[in-house]
């Protein structure tokens, strides 16, 4: 008995033979080394067979001389199987055309992914790699993982360790950021500077490291004022200035200063209730060329739409040149609601406590709160003045003067 | 089984071979040829005697030279 790749390479054939002397037609085969699998007796006078194809020619003296009938039921294999296409050869043509396609552009990138940066940007680091020569559809066997890794490190300080791999038709590159070291160049900390406020308001605290103070708590000070000087002057037991030497002033400068917030909320508020209508839109872009896919048109009178990306892929690595863009536009209608006046004051509350604390978590300090809510029929008005206290002053350049 | 000379008995006296698994396979060897085959019954010659298969729904999914298979419900092997 033959294996099942060998009787489908070679086709084979289900046969009824059909006669008086059957056995004797077996004996036959059997002295003539022709194979005959799957025999089964399906009636008095019928046999049924599986035999070769190559075999089938040689059997018609023995089927002659056992007086039996042979008559074919079913054929199997590939030989039958191109037979049939023969006559169909665009399809076949069209079937063998894609698998070619789909081995060469199997053996190109057409996708790169970078994971895990956060400070240098994906755009930066897919640039560098255009620059490098590693784009996508460039050939798979181009590119050498380790040695555009080493690449990558030796281009960004930043990354600690770089990861290049490829999967299928995708690049990964996998990066991990060191923590960034805060220092000041030589320049920037030799270059004098003065510290000025950047805003109005009384001084509440003032340490100063390097300068000469300007000011003094209590003081009140006007945007742009000068608040340290970037000089420090050496004086003899007289008092009188000997020498001036220039510096990066340095210093913590807070501010108490007015901050006036406002709030309008509407006694009516605009809802929007999705009817459930919608239609989508698909285009695909190949190349940089965008085809748009045929749709159903609706006209809503109130839309809103969202589109998702896709990179359509074979198999789960094999990803093909192409992006599909679909656009969901959904209908709705537009509800205009009445605003309880708890509800109004509840939200006005609720919109000041979040403002104050995404103050507090930049440093800031609430001295005093005078904000007031009143609420009327047709809106709740919150406003009034807070009181700050927080760092303040910024590094000017200066220039300095004999 | 073997002789005094230690050669098989299958060999040295052209007996035919049988190995039935279950009720359903039986494994031949040394036979000769097919005298008889149908749903029911199967005979057979071998170089010395004739063996008789009967049963149900009696099939041969391969034969060669020297050995055959026959499958189906098998009910007696004889010796004719």
């Amino acid at each position: 008995m033959k294996d099942w790749m060998y009787m489908h390479r070679k086709g084979s054939l289900r046969i009824e033979i059909r006669g008086c002397s059957r056995e004797r037609f077996l004996n036959l085969c059997k002295a003539h080394e022709i194979c005959l699998w799957n025999i089964k007796k399906m009636d008095e006078q019928c046999l049924q067979a599986d035999i070769l194809l190559p075999d089938f020619w040689n059997i018609r003296p023995i089927a002659k001389k056992s007086s039996s009938r042979i008559r074919i039921i079913k054929r199997i294999g590939l030989p039958f199987f191109f037979q049939m296409y023969a006559m169909r050869w665009p399809v076949l043509g069209a079937f063998l055309l894609s698998i070619l396609v789909l081995c060469l552009l199997s053996g190109r990138i057409w996708s790169i992914t970078i994971r895990g940066n956060e400070r240098i940007t994906e755009g930066d680091i897919k640039y560098y790699l255009e620059k490098s020569g590693i784009q996508c559809a460039m050939r798979k066997n181009q590119l050498d993982c380790r040695k555009t890794a080493d690449q990558i490190r030796e281009a960004y300080e930043d990354f600690s360790w770089v990861s290049v791999r490829l999967e299928g038709t995708e690049l990964t590159i996998e990066v991990k950021e060191s923590i960034p070291q805060i220092k000041k160049s030589d320049a920037q900390a030799e270059k004098p500077s003065d510290i000025i406020a950047d805003r109005d308001g009384v001084i509440t605290k003032m340490i100063t490291r390097c300068g000469t103070p300007c000011v003094e708590k209590g003081d009140y000070v006007k945007k742009g004022e000068l608040l340290v000087k970037g000089e420090v002057a050496y004086l003899n037991d007289e008092k009188e200035t000997t020498a001036v030497k220039y510096c990066h002033a340095d210093a913590d400068v807070f501010l108490k200063s007015k901050y006036h917030y406002k709030e309008v909320i509407h006694g009516t508020k605009k809802y929007r209730v999705y009817s459930g209508r919608q239609y989508r839109k698909v285009q695909i872009t190949v190349g940089g060329w965008p085809f748009r896919l045929p749709f159903r048109n609706r006209k809503f009178e109130e839309w809103s739409s969202y589109a998702s990306y896709t990179c359509p892929s074979l198999l789960r690595w094999l990803n093909l040149p192409a992006i599909m863009k679909t656009t969901y536009i959904r209908e709705y209608k537009t509800i205009l609601k009445n605003q309880e006046k708890k509800d109004m004051k509840e939200k006005a509350e609720a919109n000041l406590c979040k403002f104050i604390t995404k103050i507090k978590q930049k440093g800031v300090q609430i001295f005093q709160n005078d904000v007031r809510i009143d609420v009327d029929i047709n809106s709740c008005v919150a406003s009034g003045t807070l009181t700050l206290v927080s760092e303040a002053g910024r590094n000017v350049e200066r220039i300095p003067t004999e | 089984m073997k002789n005094m000379m230690g050669v098989p008995a299958d060999i040295a006296q052209n007996a035919m071979l049988l190995h039935i698994t279950g009720r359903n396979w039986l494994h031949i060897e040394n036979y000769r040829k097919i005298i008889e085959f149908d749903a029911e019954k199967i005979v057979l010659l071998g170089k010395r005697d004739c063996l008789q298969i009967t049963g149900q729904c009696l099939a041969i999914p391969y034969y060669s030279d020297e050995e055959m298979m026959v499958t189906g419900t098998i009910e007696t092997v004889t010796y004719l």
